[in-house]
C-alpha cells in the first residue's frame, strides 16, 4: 500500500497541466479519475489536507467502491479533474447518515460555477441513493456564505459545534451543523428535562416528526456502558459515542476527556443517543462536568443524538457569523449555562 | 418587467460579502473583484430561487461579470 509520504512525492512530481476557461462536464466519479482526484487534492492543499486517502488513488477507488465515498466531480475533455465535492461517511455510527461536503475547485478555475453545478449535481445523487437516509453539513461560522448556500439547497440548522476546526492563524473556526432528511420515520426520543425546551425547537425546526418523552436525572442505568470515542488529534478535537451508560457511566466519560485531553483536545463532544434513556441521561454528568448544550444531531445513531460539548478555552464569540435567527438562537442555547 | 442591477444585487444580499457587493464594478469579472467559488454557488442558488432561472455549465462558463448575469437572468426568464 501507498504511504502518505510516497503519494505526496508522486503528486510533487507531476506537473499541473489544467489550463483555464475550458469547458468541463460535471458527473459522478469514475474509477479512472482517482489519480486526477488526487493531483486536484494536492493542488488545492499541497501537503497540508489532513486525511492520507486523499493523496492515494487506490485508497479512493477502494472508499468508493465500498460505499464510503461518493464523490461527483467537474472534469476537462483530457481527464483533469478541476472540481470535487462528495457524500462521505465520517463520525455517525449510523451508515445511512452521510456527510456532504469536500466542495474544491482547481485554482484556476476560481470564481466560476463549477461549485454550483457540483452541489447540484450531488444534491441530485443524494435523492438518488436508497442507501443515504440523511445528510448533514458543517458549515463554516468564519463567513455566512456557506450557510447561506445550506439553506437555499434546503438544509436546516440544528447545533453549533464551537471552535471545531484549527482556522488561519492562532484562532479557530465553529460549524453550523445542518441536516437534510431524505426517508425517516417516526421515532421516539427522550429529552433531558434540563434541555427539553431547546430539543423541542430543534426537532420542530429539523420537521422531525418525534414522540418526544420527558426524562428525569433519575432515569435507570443501563446493564453495561458502551462507548466509542475517537480523537482528531490534527483538529485537537475528541468525538464521543454514547449508546448506553451503566453506573460507572460518567467517570468512564471523565476518563476518556482525560485521555484525550492528554493528547492534545482542547474541544471535548459526545453525542447521547436520544432513544436509549441510559445514555440521553449523560447530560446530567456531563452538564455537571462543564459540558454545554451544542444541539441536536438528528440520525446520529439512526435515532437521534443530542449534542454535549465541551471547551477548554473560551470560544472567541466575535469571530462567529451566523446567517440566521434559527443559527443565532442555538449559539444563544449552546452559550447558556444548563439550568439544572 | 426586465431585472435591474439593483435586484440583483438585493438578490445577491447574503451571497456576496456586503464589502465586495457594495464596490461591484458590473462590467468588470466577478472573480477579479473578490466573489469567490462559494459566492458564486450561493448567487446561482438565489438567482434560480429568485428568477426561476437554472444555469447550465455552458452558460455558466460565459457568465464572467454582474452585466452577464443580468442580460442571462433577463433573457433566460
Amino acid at each position: 500500500m501507498t504511504t502518505r509520504a510516497e503519494a505526496l512525492a508522486r503528486l510533487s512530481q507531476q506537473p499541473d497541466t489544467v489550463q483555464p476557461g475550458l469547458v468541463y462536464v460535471v458527473e459522478a466519479f469514475r474509477p479512472e479519475d482517482a489519480e486526477a482526484v488526487c493531483d486536484l487534492f494536492y493542488r488545492v492543499y499541497q501537503d497540508a489536507y489532513p486525511v492520507d486517502m486523499y493523496y492515494i488513488p487506490d485508497a479512493v477507488r477502494g472508499a468508493v467502491a465500498e460505499g464510503a465515498l461518493y464523490p461527483v466531480v467537474a472534469r476537462l475533455a483530457g481527464g483533469e479533474v478541476i472540481g470535487f465535492a462528495a457524500l462521505y461517511r465520517s463520525s455517525p455510527p449510523f451508515a445511512g447518515l452521510l456527510e456532504f461536503g469536500l466542495g474544491m475547485v482547481h485554482p484556476a478555475y476560481r470564481g466560476s460555477l463549477i461549485l454550483f453545478h457540483l452541489t447540484t449535481e450531488l444534491m441530485d445523487l443524494m435523492n438518488s441513493l436508497p442507501s443515504v437516509e440523511a445528510v448533514y453539513g458543517e458549515a463554516v461560522c468564519d463567513t455566512i456564505i456557506t450557510q447561506h448556500s445550506s439553506a437555499l439547497f434546503g438544509f436546516r440548522e440544528v447545533a453549533l459545534e464551537l471552535e471545531l476546526m484549527p482556522g488561519g492563524g492562532s484562532g479557530r473556526i465553529s460549524c453550523l451543523a445542518v441536516f437534510r432528511n431524505i426517508r425517516d420515520r417516526r421515532r421516539t426520543l427522550h429529552a433531558p428535562a434540563f434541555c427539553a425546551g431547546e430539543l423541542g425547537k430543534l426537532l420542530a425546526w429539523a420537521e422531525l416528526d418525534r414522540e418526544v418523552v420527558a426524562l428525569g436525572e433519575e432515569s435507570l442505568a443501563a446493564q453495561a456502558t458502551r462507548l466509542e470515542v475517537q480523537t482528531f488529534a490534527h483538529a485537537g478535537v475528541m468525538r464521543g459515542n454514547v449508546y448506553s451508560l451503566s453506573g460507572d457511566g460518567a467517570a468512564a466519560m471523565r476518563q476518556a476527556e482525560a485521555a484525550a485531553a492528554e493528547q492534545g483536545c482542547r474541544v471535548f463532544q459526545w453525542f447521547l443517543n436520544l432513544a436509549e434513556p441510559s445514555a440521553a441521561a449523560g447530560a446530567w454528568p456531563l452538564a455537571r462536568n462543564g459540558y454545554r448544550l451544542g444541539g441536536l444531531m438528528p440520525r446520529w445513531f439512526d435515532d437521534d443524538a443530542l449534542l454535549m460539548q465541551k471547551l477548554l478555552d473560551p470560544p472567541a464569540v466575535e469571530r462567529i457569523n451566523l446567517y440566521s435567527d434559527r443559527a443565532r438562537e442555538i449559539q444563544a442555547m449552546t452559550l447558556a449555562e444548563p439550568a439544572l | 418587467m426586465s431585472a435591474t442591477l439593483e435586484d440583483l444585487k438585493k438578490t445577491f444580499a447574503f451571497a456576496i460579502p456586503a464589502d465586495v457587493l457594495a464596490k461591484l464594478d458590473p462590467a468588470k469579472p466577478l472573480a477579479a473583484q473578490g466573489v469567490d467559488s462559494l459566492a458564486m454557488t450561493a448567487m446561482a442558488v438565489a438567482m434560480q430561487n429568485a428568477f426561476g432561472v437554472k444555469v447550465s455549465v455552458e452558460e455558466g462558463l460565459k457568465l464572467k461579470t454582474l452585466n452577464d448575469v443580468l442580460a442571462f437572468v433577463n433573457k433566460a426568464r
